[in-house]
């Protein structure tokens, strides 16, 4: 939430004119507070001002473009961005989830399916029940499920928002294989169980930044073809 | 150029022929007779020059020394005796025999130029043929690095024409779902606001669906484009299909929440496959049996191991069928069936489904329903082994 108001704050950084107004009726019409922008100089000037909770960033942007706009914002908490394209290419996807982005939205997308996704943002954010201040540890990485912060050898790890989601949810169930499914589903939502990009995305980014060798993960270990696994094996 | 060197005779055949040339003169001066013993010494002297030229200075002191001996004992007085009366005789004998030296060594020293002079030849042959080999040579590199610059050309201008043709799809995309993009957005906002008449929002309503059917179209032509151009970017991967069946059906769920879905497929079937382009093969085939088949009937997805370690995936339903006539057809671009359509595919998704296949080494057609009843669509794609590893 913002400093000056208690409803989940947006940012929109759109150069089409008529999309953006659009888009910025649809957040409207959700009950959050909306700013709009045009360009990516507009929108870096934009995020240092004030603390969002969602950016909803397109990628081809005048004099910054979106992608140097994302990569500004690695390894924030807040706020979660939802990378909007209509470029249509795959490999534009996987490199925006690679570099950080939350989640990504195809043009067109239908006003329903927009706030659909944005609220999905704002609850891995800031889940409607805060866990009790429970510490799930493994080997020198430690996870605070209360405070949400994760530690490795007693430093602050900085994640965003949807990978410490993730890091939550494996490290609440320590020990137990999570099939991709049923993680896609908890952590992105009920629509998302076929996006296997996503999981291995975040898993990836994850294990950059808590594991000692993340191509022999201690912490997030895959467990065959079933899934992924916090931790040794309970019992 | 000269021809090949000439064979030489060896030592002992010299020799005798040394000796035997002037014994075999000698043999027919005394048979023909007559004439000056005197003249007789320049025929010898032929000989010994003759051998001198051809054999060299041992091969002519032979032959002179056999010729003064012959001669002294056949023609000079006294005959058959070894002895020189005359003392004229005796330095004629050693003239000639002196002559018969100088003669000999003159044509051995022209022999060993002579020698010299093919060995020279020959490696100056030889010199040639290995000019004339690595001229051979060096045309030939120049010829083959010419064929190398004018394929690397041509690599460089097929990918810059892929990234061309990439970058111009890309940019079409853009340029068409960013308008899309305004009318969808802004027709559901509208259509969703209370405040306004019924009858607005329903019009709202109904332009947004022409946009994303407008949007699927789109989509479908340029996954054509790229099938057609070879532009796909396809992750093949081993993967577990039973999860890409699960998450397909999960996808049409979503749209279709009341349709019965049987998956008939063994845990741990792994295919060599792109997971997002598997997702979208499959999307098309439930969409198109969701379609056309009554609400009420199932679909069912079932996978068997196939011929050629392939897997073959069938999608069935229990609807119309296909009729007769359009069985060859249904895979081609904006062939529809006639019965059941409820006008939201674009003609494509067949065309797509096989464009997608056969990326990836598999194959597709219309399969016999069970029963007779409904529609089959096949599909194979290659196994990858039960023990493969898939992606972290």
């Amino acid at each position: 939430m913002t400093a000056t108001s208690e409803r989940p704050a947006v940012l929109v950084v759109e150069d089409d004119r008529v999309l953006r107004q659009a888009v910025v009726a649809a957040v409207e019409s959700a009950g959050l507070d909306v700013t709009a922008v045009g360009d990516g100089l507009a929108a870096a000037e934009e995020l240092q001002r004030t603390a969002y909770d969602v950016v909803l960033l397109d990628l081809g942007l005048p004099f910054v473009d979106g992608w140097r706009i994302l990569a500004s914002l690695e390894g924030r908490r807040v706020p979660s961005v939802i990378v909007i394209s209509a470029r249509g290419e795959e490999r534009d996807k996987v490199r925006a989830l690679d570099m950080g982005a939350d989640d990504y939205l195809a043009k067109p997308f239908g006003a329903d399916e927009l706030i659909a996704r944005v609220r999905a943002v704002l609850r891995r954010a800031r889940p409607a029940e805060p866990a009790k201040s429970t510490v799930v540890t493994c080997g020198d990485v430690a996870v605070d499920l209360g405070t949400q912060v994760a530690r490795r050898r007693g430093e602050e790890v900085r994640l965003s928002p949807t990978e410490f989601a993730l890091l939550a949810e494996l490290a609440r169930n320590a020990g137990v294989v999570l099939d991709h499914r049923s993680l896609l589903q908890r952590v992105w939502g009920p629509t998302y169980s076929g996006e296997l990009g996503y999981l291995r995305a975040f898993v990836h980014r994850l294990r950059t930044k808590l594991e000692d060798d993340p191509q022999r993960p201690q912490v997030i270990v895959t467990v065959g073809r079933q899934g992924y696994r916090f931790g040794p094996a309970r019992g | 150029m000269t021809g090949p060197p000439r064979r030489t005779p060896g030592t002992v055949v010299r020799a005798i022929v040394a000796l035997g040339a002037p014994a075999a003169l000698t043999a027919l001066l005394v048979k023909v007779g007559g004439g000056q013993p005197r003249d007789y010494v320049f025929l010898y002297l032929g000989i010994v020059a003759a051998l001198g030229v051809a054999w060299g200075l041992v091969a002519a002191l032979l032959a002179a020394a056999a010729s003064f001996l012959l001669v002294d004992y056949f023609f000079v007085q006294p005959l058959h005796t070894l002895t020189i009366a005359s003392g004229e005789d005796v330095i004629n004998l050693v003239v000639f025999f002196t002559a018969a030296g100088v003669v000999g060594g003159l044509g051995s020293r022209r022999r060993t130029s002579q020698l010299r002079a093919e060995a020279l030849t020959r490696q100056v042959q030889a010199a040639n043929e290995e000019l004339a080999r690595l001229s051979r040579e060096q045309a030939e590199a120049a010829k083959v690095a010419v064929r190398l610059a004018r394929t690397e050309q041509q690599v460089r201008l097929l990918e810059e024409s892929d990234r061309v043709r990439r970058e111009f799809l890309a940019t079409v995309s853009h340029e068409l779902r960013t308008p899309l993009a305004g009318v969808l957005t802004t027709t559901t906002v509208l259509a969703g606001r209370r405040e306004l008449p019924a009858a607005v929002r329903d019009d709202a309503a109904s332009v947004a669906e022409q946009a994303r059917r407008l949007n699927r179209l789109v989509g479908d032509m340029l996954d054509m484009a790229r099938i057609e151009g070879n532009t796909l970017d396809l992750h093949l991967e081993h993967v577990d299909l039973r999860q890409a069946v699960v998450a397909a059906v999960d996808r049409l769920h979503q749209h279709a929440p009341g349709r019965t879905l049987d998956i008939d497929v063994a845990a741990d079937t792994l295919v060599v496959a792109d997971w997002d382009r598997l997702g979208q093969i499959l999307d098309n085939l439930l969409l198109n049996a969701n379609r056309f088949a009554p609400a009420a009937t199932p679909i069912t997805v079932r996978a068997q191991s196939g011929a050629r370690d392939m897997v073959v995936v069938r999608v069935i339903d229990r609807g119309p069928g296909i009729a007769d006539d359009l069985r060859d057809h249904v895979f081609e671009h904006f062939v529809r069936g006639p019965a059941g359509d409820d006008g939201s595919g674009t003609g494509l998704g067949l065309a797509i489904v096989r464009g997608l296949v056969e990326a990836q080494a598999g194959r597709v057609w219309v399969d016999e329903p069970e029963g007779g009843v409904g529609t089959c669509i096949a599909f194979s794609l290659p196994a990858a082994p039960a023990d493969a590893e898939v992606p972290a």
